[in-house]
């Protein structure tokens, strides 16, 4: 059943301690939408100047995930933490920079292999409605990739799908049902089950709890905390809901724009926030405590990604910005043990 | 003795489904004098966004008001004709949804948009209700109105296009605005910034607001007044500070304790066991008593409003404190 070969694979990093669980090395996908015949025809007869419109979701971005570790990814919309996560999860193909698992790059593994990283990391989504074949049972919803990765057999699924949803808390009388039958929290469990049921090592959880009412949202939550410390497995967990994030996550990593600009461990990241973007989002959340405040605004707009600010692209909103950050990029740098950030008030 | 801006004496909303009565909103109470804001909280299917509905009269067919009187600046407007509503809803009354492209026609431009909203109130040349839309666009936040107005509302972020709804809604300077989850959608960011136009211009012009919302953090920084509402009634009500720091409820305190900055960092949060209940099975008696570690004999009985400290009122036969 289990199909681990690649343990004692090569890629261990020289001084011996085992490879992360999952890297990612200037990792970027760029989306490209072609102008069609039509303009084509006129840009080359000269009455048009279109031109292919091209998004940079996601910008040379390193990361690192640990076995059993939580990493909370935030940032507003369109930041590309969904794009990241998906290359993570290996549904979606980076177009420049390596995925690594296991010190391996995913895109050279062989058949045999390929097959067990899809398998070890998997992936909940945010809507519990379209994420769920509405004409499948719960019971093919959660047996279709473990039959046919062979953990269980044709006589032992019924076993094997009570066992899982008894640990998502979901009774195993259930499983001859379908998706609509159920209310959003328990489809979550059963996203949660799908995920769950071919014995992954890292779930992608793409703001999982996001559509989900209050006190769902907690019961939701303490299942995905429950379950990683039975079965320590880590979580990427996209979230916009940066108290969430705070609350599970070991690391936390914030994007902006397509690129990360902090890292930090999570109390870190709270107590001493770097990044100027950091700072305005943290200020931003609203928080029970904070009683009749007046709202603290961050000025500006994101920008538009078809039309990305030069420089470090936050100096348009950044309250510090200098002439520099118009024109150069900051990099991602150690400004503590274990805490980076991509500011050029660092350098200074 | 001032009158307040809103009343809302007694509401009760009855959908016909089958042959059967459902009530989404039992017997709902609330004020809301000139100026201040009150937060209305509750998760999906508590009656929140039908309570505001009903404000606006735009209850329909197989729904309808039941019970109860709706006082704007003392008269009902339960009372007036179709036609007299017509003249309120807009200009006295404006409300604002989660959607902006709920209220955004997609292909019309915004400056189209916002004079016919100006035009079907009040009569005045073109030129200066184009002056005036253009004058609101950028008291909302929207950079350079002069350009924007041309824009069509595609040609907006989400945030800018709610911006837009806000300023719709502020065109004829109403005395009660009824926000439905209008900044759910947006980045906190974003939101932050909404808010903080809104808590600005309803301060300046003495605008009621009523904001509906699940979320109880944006309710603490935005609300003077907080009304909790489950299965369709309004379990408890008072100062924001009494409903944050002293509620009686233990619905509204199962909510509080189960927010993340309320535990301890990785540990489990306190939750609510169970779900809410569907409008076709609201527990007789206290519709909470199912989830509720509370609950006794007693709990099979609806219990009463109950008002031990002045303002702050719940509905429970055992409150926590």
């Amino acid at each position: 059943m289990q199909l681990d070969t690649m343990s004692k694979a090569p890629g261990a990093s020289s001084n011996g301690a085992p490879p992360p669980l999952l890297q990612t090395k200037g990792i970027s996908r760029v989306f490209r939408q072609p102008i069609d015949l039509l303009e084509r025809l006129a840009v080359r007869a000269g009455l048009s100047n279109a031109k292919e419109q091209v998004v940079r979701a996601v910008s040379a971005v390193d990361l690192t995930i640990s076995a059993g570790e939580v990493v909370g990814l935030v940032g507003e919309s369109g930041c590309g933490k969904s794009t990241l996560g998906r290359m993570v999860a290996g549904v979606m193909p980076p177009s420049s920079g390596q995925l690594l698992y296991k010190g391996r790059p995913v895109a050279g593994l062989s058949a045999r292999d390929a097959a067990e990283f899809a398998l070890k990391v998997q992936m909940v989504f945010q809507d519990p409605y379209s994420s769920l074949n509405p004409r499948m049972r719960v019971r093919d919803i959660i047996g279709e990739a473990p039959l046919f990765h062979g953990l269980t057999t044709r006589t032992g699924l019924t076993h094997y799908v009570s066992d899982v949803l008894t640990q998502v808390k979901l009774d195993p009388s259930y499983m001859d049902r379908f998706p609509h039958q159920f209310s959003g929290g328990q489809r979550q469990r059963i996203g949660l089950a799908r995920a769950m049921a071919v014995n992954p090592e890292l779930i992608v959880c793409d703001e999982a709890i996001a559509a989900l009412d209050v006190s769902i949202q907690a019961q939701v939550l303490n299942l995905f905390l429950e379950l990683r410390e039975r079965f320590r497995f880590g979580y990427l967990f996209i979230s916009h809901d940066i108290g969430v994030v705070e609350h599970i996550s070991d690391r936390v990593i914030v994007m902006y724009l397509g690129r990360v600009v902090e890292e930090a461990r999570t109390e870190d990241l709270f107590a001493r926030p770097n990044h100027p973007y950091t700072q305005a989002l943290l200020k931003s959340v609203p928080k029970i405590e904070k009683r009749r405040s007046s709202f603290e605004a961050m000025k500006g707009e994101l920008p538009s990604p078809l039309n990305m600010p030069t420089g470090c692209p936050f100096h348009t909103r950044c309250p510090h910005s200098m002439q520099i950050c118009k024109s150069q990029i900051p990099e991602l740098t150690d400004i503590a043990p274990g805490h980076k950030s991509a500011c050029h008030l660092n350098s200074g | 003795m001032t009158v307040p801006t809103l009343s809302v004496q007694n509401v009760c909303v009855q959908f016909d489904a089958d042959g059967r009565e459902l009530t989404a909103v039992d017997d709902v109470s609330f004020d809301v004098d000139p100026g201040r804001v009150l937060g209305l909280v509750g998760e999906s299917g508590s009656g929140k966004s039908v309570t505001a509905l009903s404000i606006m009269r735009l209850i329909e067919s197989p729904g309808r008001i039941t019970r109860g009187n709706i006082l704007l600046n003392g008269h009902d407007i339960l009372a007036v004709t179709e036609e007299e509503m017509r003249h309120i809803r807009g200009s006295r009354i404006a409300m604002i949804f989660q959607d902006p492209m709920m209220t955004l026609n997609p292909v019309l431009r915004i400056e189209t948009q916002l004079i016919e909203g100006i035009l079907a109130h009040r009569k005045m040349p073109w030129r200066d209700a184009w002056t005036h839309a253009r004058d609101i666009l950028g008291q909302v936040g929207v950079p350079s109105p002069d350009e924007r107005m041309k824009a069509y509302p595609h040609q907006f972020s989400g945030g800018m296009r709610q911006r837009v709804v806000i300023a719709a809604a502020m065109l004829h300077e109403p005395d009660v605005i009824v926000a439905d989850e209008a900044t759910t959608a947006l980045d906190v960011t974003t939101q932050s910034q909404i808010l903080f136009e809104m808590q600005r211009l309803c301060s300046d012009r003495r605008t009621a607001l009523i904001w509906i919302t699940h979320d109880l953090s944006v309710v603490a920084g935005l609300a003077h007044e907080v009304a909790v509402m489950y299965a369709g009634r309004i379990v408890e009500m008072g100062p924001v500070d009494e409903i944050i720091d002293n509620s009686m409820h233990p619905y509204t305190r199962g909510l509080m304790e189960s927010l993340p900055s309320r535990n301890q960092r990785g540990r489990p949060l306190r939750q609510i066991p169970g779900t809410a209940p569907s409008l076709a099975n609201i527990p007789a008696g206290c519709a909470f008593r199912t989830r509720c570690g509370r609950a006794t004999e007693i709990c099979f009985q609806q219990p009463e409003v109950m008002e031990p400290r002045a303002g702050h009122s719940s509905r429970c036969h055992h409150p926590v404190n």
